[in-house]
């Protein structure tokens, strides 16, 4: 492992961490030699309205046929100069082994008009699939009811084909383009990598703000590219990020929507605050989740239990850090 | 509610907003077939993991952002709870085993135990109180009515302190009256003239009580013949009230010996005696001086008719009664010579079982009790009879021992921290419920420690009485003009 740079992290919950793979964005090869478009940014002094969109799911226990989990959505925007928010939820669903993918496919057809697989190896973690739902509502919401503005959204413009959600992604793209407005998808964590290196650290050598476009992405039949893929370095801190953005709309049009986004929002460690806020606020607390236990327990009778686990059991304090904690 | 942590005699409780439990009130932790019984000294936050960051992320989006939030099952408002959840601080105070009270104590399951809030009409009821002579003293605040029993004050010594208008006074009376009622004998020190009118209603109406009020005023009604004063009595008031030295006494001692064997003693023959005395002429300056002090009080006379005997005015209340001693309007130094009197001739009709036992109330007994009295009220004087009240918004005027030996302590609202601490050296208590419940005690609710309650402390809102109390300060604004000349009456 010689020459090797990077960082050591302790091992996070694995259900964490399977979590985050169903919620990442799919995979998607670069062909080589890529090509890299550097792109200088100037804000672009045009009032816009900046809406983020943002949600987020939380087991809050366990019954004997599956899991309940609670969703919260938040839609946070900015107009002369002050932030507003809706939140919605926690929205509650006991999703069972037998019935929650029959159940996350009947409100898909019913709300977002589209049918497909859920996308998740377990059941159990059809949680990420409900609070995609709910992100795909309010994003449509938002679209059909604003115009001119920019929408930014959590995750990429990357889909896998049979995937329900993201087979509704070009409807929700066409409903704002329709209205002209235009969604920046923005992705904290990408697995793009150009010569094993993330795709994200090609902007530390270049002066911000600055997009670098990123051509040359293989599509295939299992995976569909709905947006142009930049590296966003928005702020003078060394993040950047993966940026979608509407493949529909001409080139000039994208770069004029970061452009205004850079006008219209504060920019905080190269994130945009609108987004940073939806994010805070759709997130559950430990305190909600005692909450959502206690309305839970108060609502359906069910008593909150300790579960035992059997590896503590078995393995007492010679276990891993988190069985013996 | 749920029971969350032991350490000592204190138990910590969890409990959400709408589980209403405050300082003083009484819970049960039940566990199995026996149970302890608790009180809440305290009511603090739980610190429920993560709050600090939470209530941090609010303040900040709150002031970035502002915006609503469609809740459809409301479960904000349970947030709300877990975010305002209590930790109840509480003490043991004994235990319930096969329904009767025992002191066992023992660590109660967390799971298992229940936790639910014991009416203070049942605590009472278990404890047996208020037995056979209840004095109803009000109410506590789950409206449960508080009565004490009239024997847990007979051979005791009580405290009523408290910071000025919080309702002391009122308690005395209440006491004094409620012991009246059960045909003791009360005599009252009564600094303010605030009990003169005992026997009146609040309409001005004569009450009940009224003949059996007496009201004493030294050198009104109230004035004795220095034949009914003894030697031990009117020594005690030259050495310690007058400050006689020695050599001086013993002069005296020799006068008075000479006047009683001629059945001379009269306050002009004592004066006559002294002129005339052979002995160095500084101890009759000395005893001139304690002579004119004596006779200026106005309290000693020769005439017979204008005397009062203590002992027959005793006797006039027997079957119940208030003898009210008024030391209103009396200069310190007459005030001790009073005092000084009215406690000798008690010790004297006691010694000689003339008198059973007398119930003494003393407001502010530091401004006329002398140093070597505060010692006599806890040994000598109780044996003999003399169960003292104190009544002071001073609690460091009385001394630590009169605390360590008090066997009930009426407390009313202190926020004086070394008022407190004064008090907190009570036996009867541990430092900290005094501290932690008195300091938020609202104007007229009173802590009441000791035998009364049964080492249970109680807090109860004392009634309203109807006698006039007088013990109202005048005030300047009370009958006034406002600004635009219309007169205005406080109520």
């Amino acid at each position: 492992m010689s020459g090797v740079a990077g960082c050591l992290q302790p091992s996070t919950d694995p259900i964490e961490t399977l979590l985050s793979e169903v919620d990442g964005e799919p995979p998607l090869p670069i062909r080589e030699p890529p090509s890299i478009r550097y792109i200088p940014l100037e804000p672009l002094e045009e009032d816009a309205a900046v809406i983020g969109v943002d949600t987020s799911s939380v087991k809050v226990g366990e019954t004997d046929v599956g899991v309940i989990c609670a969703v919260r959505g938040a839609v946070v925007w900015r107009t002369d100069g002050k932030y507003r928010y809706l939140r919605v939820g926690p929205l509650l669903f006991h999703i069972t082994d037998e019935d929650g993918p029959r159940l996350l496919r009947r409100l898909q057809r019913r709300y977002l008009g589209v049918s497909g697989g859920a996308g998740v190896p377990y059941p159990t973690l059809l949680q990420v699939r409900f609070a995609g739902m709910l992100d795909h509502l309010l994003q449509m919401n938002v679209s059909q009811q604003t115009s001119n503005s920019i929408i930014l959204r959590d995750g990429s413009l990357t889909v896998r084909s049979g995937d329900a959600l993201g087979n509704a992604l070009p409807q929700l793209l066409r409903a704002a383009r329709d209205r002209g407005n235009v969604i920046l998808a923005f992705t904290k964590v990408t697995r793009l990598r150009l010569l094993g290196r993330s795709i994200t650290s090609l902007a530390a050598e270049h002066k911000p703000p600055c997009l670098l476009e990123i051509q040359g992405l293989s599509t295939s039949k299992q995976i569909k590219l709905l947006g142009r893929v930049y590296v966003a370095r928005l702020g003078w801190e060394p993040y950047s990020f993966r940026l979608d953005v509407d493949r529909e709309l001409p080139s000039e049009a994208c770069i004029d929507a970061v452009r205004r986004l850079l006008h219209n929002d504060l920019i905080f460690q190269g994130y945009p605050e609108v987004l940073r806020l939806a994010h805070v606020l759709s997130t559950f607390t430990a305190t909600e989740v005692l909450a959502i236990q206690r309305y839970v327990s108060g609502r359906y009778g069910l008593k909150v239990a300790p579960q035992p686990s059997i590896r503590r059991m078995l393995f007492g304090p010679y276990g891993t850090s988190r069985e013996a904690s | 509610m749920r029971l969350y942590k032991k350490e000592g005699d204190t138990l910590k409780i969890l409990s959400f907003p709408g589980e209403d439990a405050e300082k003083g009130d009484y819970l049960l932790v039940e566990d199995e077939d026996r149970s302890l019984i608790v009180q809440v000294v305290d009511v603090q936050f739980a610190n429920v993991p993560g709050v600090l960051e939470e209530l941090l992320r609010d303040l900040a989006s709150q002031e970035l952002a502002e915006g609503e939030d469609v809740d459809p099952l409301g479960v904000s408002s349970h947030v709300a709870c877990i975010q305002d959840a209590r930790l109840l601080v509480c003490k043991i105070r004994g235990a319930i085993k096969g329904g009767e009270l025992t002191v066992e104590r023992w660590l109660p399951s967390r799971f298992h135990s229940r936790v639910k809030r014991i009416r203070l009409s049942q605590l009472m009821e278990l404890l047996e109180i208020p037995g056979d002579l209840p004095i109803e003293l009000g109410e506590g605040k789950d409206s449960s009515n508080i009565s004490i029993d009239a024997k847990s004050l007979d051979g005791r010594l009580n405290i009523i302190t408290g910071k000025k208008g919080t309702g002391k006074s009122h308690l005395s009376k209440l006491l004094a009256l409620g012991l009246v009622d059960y045909g003791a004998t009360v005599v009252v020190l009564d600094l303010n003239g605030e009990y003169v009118n005992l026997g009146y209603t609040l309409d001005g109406r004569k009450n009940e009580y009224h003949n059996r009020i007496v009201v004493l005023t030294p050198a009104s009604n109230f004035k004795v013949t220095l034949a009914q004063t003894s030697l031990r009595i009117i020594m005690n008031i030259m050495i310690y009230s007058l400050g006689l030295p020695g050599t001086s006494a013993r002069e005296f001692r020799r006068i008075w010996r000479h006047l009683e064997a001629h059945g001379a003693l009269t306050l002009e023959g004592l004066g006559e005696a002294i002129r005339v005395w052979k002995c160095n002429e500084l101890v009759r300056d000395a005893l001139y001086s304690r002579y004119h002090a004596l006779a200026n009080v106005g309290f000693f006379t020769d005439s017979e008719e204008e005397s009062l005997d203590v002992g027959d005015v005793l006797h006039r209340v027997e079957g119940g009664g208030v003898v009210v001693v008024n030391l209103r309007n009396l200069s310190p130094l007459d005030r001790r010579i009073v005092v000084e009197y009215v406690l000798g001739k008690l010790v004297d009709l006691l010694s000689s079982w003339k008198l059973k036992a007398v119930f003494l109330f003393a407001e502010e007994a530091h401004l006329y009790f002398r140093e070597t009295y505060w010692d006599d009220v806890v040994t000598r004087m109780r044996h003999l009879g003399i169960f003292t009240t104190f009544i002071t918004n001073q609690p460091d005027s009385l001394s630590e021992n009169i605390y360590r030996q008090a066997d009930n302590i009426f407390l009313f609202n202190f926020t004086n921290q070394r008022d407190l601490d004064m008090v907190s050296r009570a036996a009867r208590v541990d430092a900290e419920t005094v501290k932690l419940i008195a300091n938020e005690l609202p104007p007229h609710y009173c802590l009441i420690l000791g035998c009364v309650v049964r080492d249970f402390p109680i807090v109860a809102k004392i009634r309203s009485l109807d006698v006039q109390t007088m013990g109202r300060t005048r005030l300047f604004f009370e009958d006034a003009l406002t600004p635009r000349g219309v007169r205005v009456r406080a109520s």
